[in-house]
């Protein structure tokens, strides 16, 4: 298992983001969803190494990021994209990725061409010397999708990668993770059942810090069947009805 | 067509005449209490208590007196002038620096009046903290009996000058959305004040004498012949130093409307005419102490006592290389660079090479504040401050997680940058210190600049890099202060002598207490989203 995740919360003063989630899986690609405020963020920046959890234990790719030689190779193998993605916009989209090749210690003679073949991988490649200031927002986030894979990480983690894209992008950047998701563990955090239904063998439904669904997207639309529940596909209407489910049972036991 | 001509025309709703003041009203409270200046206040109010009210304590109980060095020297200016321009200029570089320029442009509102909101909720801030902290000096010189009447002309001197600080910052923050704006605007400030303490002995009339921390004037001198200590407050002074501190601020909220996208040509056009206004006003003030030159000429006023990549097609890409040393070597200088570019680095050099200038000009031409040897080392330090706040806000990059979440090399790039810019900043003020006349010699400005550095680096652990330049502003007002009552704990090194041990090792363990913290935690970070452009 690449991650391994036992019963973890994560507090914010007096604010509960992350509310004793369990959760392992290995390769393959792997759909958080969730609505606004559910945790997925926080679970992602956690298993990113960025913040440890409050009580729990995390473990990554078969090590405990809680200490520093652990964490420093986890990282070594890690890709990461966040919601709100930093650049200086004086680099050019390969100084971008570069930079963050070198950061993760790739080897020197294979940075060159790690870095052509992330950014060839979004389809910037003709944009390469263009300063990110010159770049739109969508062609961004493409950039940072070619920082998070530029190391071919076992363990990539993605919040919201498909925001910006063109239905055309999207179209290849589910293609890109489904191959990515052949070797590595991608997890992505997104609000787009589309995107799920699309790239993911398997799918995580997060309510309140907590797993309220854990299974396959089939699964998902199966629970949705019958159900009444909104939603113009059925892969939403089975996210709407173990929402609605998981709401409930909240409301009964309180 | 029978179903259009059936459907009633909806006309917009005429907007009531008070939702104008109203929606202003609602902005100016959305930005006062998304201010960044109440976070600077605590900081404020201690130097506060520290150089403005703590000195006068040991006078005797009398407003005249009691007041001579924090409100007739203006220290209550030099308390709050720097801290308030630095933190205006980051207010007015928000739009640049959150990339909101497009979004505020966009609103029905101008942007010059969003600006202005924003301008205003900073001064707000600032000028209520000032009249608050000198009302509770007063109240605590009331309650200790002190004889006489405050000096109100020098307290609307004091706010006024305080609005025409955060004007400046504000403009200089607008038109310039860097991270370093703001300590520009903080030490240029201070720099000016300074410098203007030594136009008013030099000059004692005309523009010199209506500078605001200009002490030249600011007592009636014939009375103080005949009476010693009862210096009468004059009214035609105060009044021009306001008018002239009120043009300044005018002026500079007249520039912040001027560029193209400030609003429409009409209020474009007015924003110029507000800028002449504020110029006139200003130059106004001028005349005003000239006509009231029938006072007693004060030749010598109370003395101010201190100082390529390529498309990879088929074949022409490199086969993956092992890492040779040489290979390794050119990938570290590599990476070193992008950090150091993406740190702003290249700006920070050209800026310590200013300073450098500044400080062989300052020494070259002497300009020096009266008041002895202590205060010769004034201006020199004030250059040497600006160059450590400069280094401190120079320590935080634009990209956030994905960079802490990736390897291990940024704690060693953290301490490479911060020791490579404090040698680069030794070396020009070294070479501006050539000029001769350095007080103390290069010993002294090895050991206070060092000193400095490391509470700039401090300060961005504990503050974050975008306010490093608060630290090292705040301890030379502390210097400031032990300077001009000699007091002379080795912790203000630059009050010791220049081979004085104990200076010595504070200086130097308050430069590696930095430079570990800088290497091991880095600059605190907000949770906030990055700044893309700062």
């Amino acid at each position: 298992m690449n991650v391994e995740i036992n019963d973890v919360t994560r507090r914010f003063g007096r604010a509960q983001a992350v509310a004793g989630v369990t959760l392992e899986t290995g390769p393959g690609v792997f759909g958080l969803l969730g609505p606004n405020g559910a945790g997925k963020t926080t679970l992602l920046r956690m298993m990113a190494t960025v913040i440890p959890p409050s009580t729990g234990r995390v473990r990554l790719l078969g090590r405990d990021p809680s200490g520093y030689g652990p964490r420093r190779e986890i990282r070594r193998r890690l890709g990461y994209l966040p919601q709100n993605l930093g650049y200086y916009p004086g680099f050019t989209v390969a100084e971008f990725v570069e930079y963050f090749a070198l950061l993760k210690e790739m080897p020197p003679g294979r940075v060159p061409q790690a870095v052509a073949t992330a950014i060839e991988r979004v389809d910037l490649g003709t944009r390469a010397r263009a300063k990110l200031r010159t770049l739109s927002g969508g062609m961004l986030r493409r950039a940072g999708i070619a920082q998070a894979i530029v190391n071919d990480p076992e363990l990539l983690l993605l919040d919201e990668p498909t925001a910006g894209l063109d239905p055309e992008q999207r179209v290849a950047f589910r293609a890109l993770l489904r191959d990515l998701g052949g070797q590595a563990t991608v997890i992505v955090s997104t609000h787009l059942v589309e995107d799920v239904g699309a790239a993911c063998s398997e799918v995580a439904l997060m309510d309140a810090g907590k797993i309220v669904f854990h299974g396959t997207p089939g699964e998902l639309t199966a629970r949705g069947e019958g159900s009444g529940a909104a939603g113009d596909a059925p892969l939403e209407r089975g996210y709407s009805a173990v929402l609605a489910a998981a709401r409930s049972a909240t409301a009964a036991a309180s | 067509m029978t179903a259009v001509a059936a459907v009633s025309v909806r006309h917009r709703t005429p907007r009531a005449a008070s939702a104008v003041p109203l929606n202003a009203a609602r902005l100016l409270r959305v930005e006062l209490r998304r201010n960044t200046m109440p976070w600077i206040l605590p900081l404020i109010a201690a130097l506060f208590w520290f150089d403005s009210y703590r000195p006068s304590t040991g006078t005797p109980p009398l407003y005249e007196l009691r007041t001579y060095w924090n409100m007739g020297q203006g220290h209550t200016i030099l308390d709050f002038g720097p801290f308030v321009a630095g933190v205006a200029a980051w207010m007015g570089s928000r739009d640049g620096r959150r990339g909101l320029a497009d979004l505020v442009t966009t609103t029905v509102r101008p942007r010059w009046a969003a600006q202005l909101a924003t301008w205003a909720a900073t001064a707000i801030w600032a000028v209520a903290a000032y009249l608050v902290f000198v009302g509770v000096m007063f109240a605590v010189y009331a309650h200790q009996g002190v004889g006489g009447t405050p000096p109100w002309w020098w307290v609307a001197v004091g706010g006024m000058a305080v609005i025409a600080f955060s004007a400046a910052g504000f403009a200089i923050g607008a038109y310039w959305p860097s991270r370093f704006a703001a300590p520009v605007a903080a030490f240029g400030g201070f720099l000016a004040m300074f410098l203007s303490f030594q136009t008013g002995f030099s000059h004692t009339s005309g523009w010199a004498l209506i500078l605001p921390t200009n002490s030249s004037g600011t007592f009636d001198s014939s009375a103080q012949t005949d009476s010693g200590i009862f210096y009468p407050w004059l009214p035609d002074l105060p009044i021009a130093r306001i008018m002239f501190l009120a043009g300044i601020a005018v002026t500079a909220l007249g520039l912040t409307g001027l560029p193209a996208r400030a609003g429409g040509p009409w209020l474009r056009r007015a924003a110029a005419l507000v800028t002449l206004a504020g110029l006139a006003l200003a130059r106004l003030a001028r005349r005003s102490p000239d006509r009231a030159a029938d006072r007693p000429a004060h030749p010598q006023g109370p003395a101010m006592t201190t100082v390529g990549l390529h498309r990879p097609t088929p074949g022409s890409v490199p086969p993956p290389a092992a890492g040779t040393r040489r290979d390794r070597a050119a990938a570290g200088w590599r990476l070193a660079r992008l950090y150091l570019v993406s740190r702003r680095v290249p700006m920070a050099l050209v800026l310590l090479a200013g300073l450098g200038a500044l400080l062989w000009a300052a020494l070259h031409w002497r300009w020096n504040i009266a008041g002895g040897a202590a205060a010769r080392q004034f201006i020199p330090l004030t250059i040497q401050t600006g160059a450590a706040a400069v280094i401190a806000v120079t320590t935080y990059g634009p990209f956030g997680e994905p960079e802490r979440a990736a390897g291990r090399w940024l704690p060693w790039l953290r301490l490479g940058e911060a020791m490579a810019l404090t040698a680069v900043a030794f070396g020009a003020l070294a070479a501006g210190a050539a000029a001769g006349g350095m007080p103390g010699g290069s010993f002294a400005l090895l050991r206070n600049f060092g000193g400095m550095a490391g509470i700039g680096l401090l300060s961005a652990v504990v503050l974050g890099g975008a306010f490093g330049w608060t630290g090292p502003m705040a301890y030379l007002l502390i210097t400031e202060g032990a300077l001009a009552h000699r007091s002379a704990t080795p912790w203000v090194w630059p009050t010791r002598p220049p081979h004085d041990r104990g200076g010595a090792i504070c200086a130097c363990l308050v430069l590696a207490a930095g430079l570990v913290l800088i290497t091991v935690r880095g600059p605190r970070e907000s949770s906030r989203e990055p700044d893309p452009a700062s």
